[in-house]
């Protein structure tokens, strides 16, 4: 089904979202923070369908333990 | 080239149009042109979708974002504002700490692809990847029509029902709201 495997979806995945929340820092008025949620969105709703298609949540599960600050602190050592 | 090639360069494709209309849509200071770009960005998401194997989401993604909400936004923006909303410039400290604050998300989500506690590839997913896949739009419309393989089951038609005559209520509702209101006192005749 995903023969290029999972990296490559959750990183168009990373683009949007990091462009999104720009999105929402820079427009000043409500018509550009939208596209910006829309474009947040988009990425939750793709993240979401990953998931299903998958199966199961247990990759995800696997991804919270390295967003603690621990790890993170490990990592940019 | 065989089905997984074929694969691979639509999903390259799809995946650089829409990160590249995302960014222009960051990137333009045009209101109406943001809006467009965001239309090829969700429309390359829908793509992607279809990539996946869920069509009834891609389907639903054109006909909601794209078909509906992008273009009424359009259509709002150049009805409604012509003056201050047309362009809009950004302070150089907002760039300065959106760069900031997307740079660090930018890190923190890469440090993370890469964690090598986590393997990606394919193959440890292999046995999840054997969901089933295609024409989910016909049995998610089936199952609203109340039609399943199983005849004990439950179906969804009273519900699907319920939500056309509220929309239809709805949909009235909004007609009668909007309409030109007529005048109370007739025209003098001259």
């Amino acid at each position: 089904m995903t023969p290029i495997g999972l990296s490559p979806y959750l990183i168009v995945g990373a683009v949007l979202f990091v462009a999104g929340v720009v999105c929402m820092a820079t427009k000043r008025n409500a018509v550009g923070i939208l596209m910006g949620v829309e474009l947040v969105l988009t990425r939750q709703t793709s993240i979401l369908l990953l998931s299903t298609v998958l199966g199961n949540w247990g990759w995800m599960v696997k991804c919270l333990p390295c967003l603690s600050s621990s790890w993170l602190r490990q990592r940019l050592r | 080239m065989n089905e997984t090639t074929w694969h691979s360069i639509l999903f390259w494709i799809m995946a650089l149009i829409a990160c590249g209309s995302a960014v222009l849509v960051v990137l333009t200071s045009n209101i109406v042109r943001m809006a467009a770009w965001l239309l090829v960005s969700l429309s390359a998401v829908a793509g992607l979708f279809f990539l996946i194997g869920a069509d009834f989401v891609g389907a639903a993604q054109l006909l909601i974002y794209v078909g509906g909400t992008l273009v009424l936004l359009i259509f709002g923006v150049m009805l409604t504002a012509s003056g201050p909303l047309a362009n809009l410039t950004t302070p150089s400290r907002d760039w300065l700490i959106a760069a900031i604050v997307g740079s660090s998300l930018m890190i923190l989500l890469i440090l993370t692809l890469t964690n090598p506690g986590i393997d990606w590839s394919t193959d440890s997913l292999s046995d999840n990847l054997e969901a089933p896949s295609g024409k989910t739009t016909m049995s998610i419309g089936l199952a609203l029509l109340g039609i399943r393989e199983n005849p004990n089951a439950s179906s969804y038609l009273l519900p699907f029902e319920i939500a056309s005559v509220h929309l239809l209520v709805v949909l009235i509702g909004a007609a009668y709201l909007a309409r030109a209101k007529r005048r109370s006192d007739p025209p003098t005749p001259t």
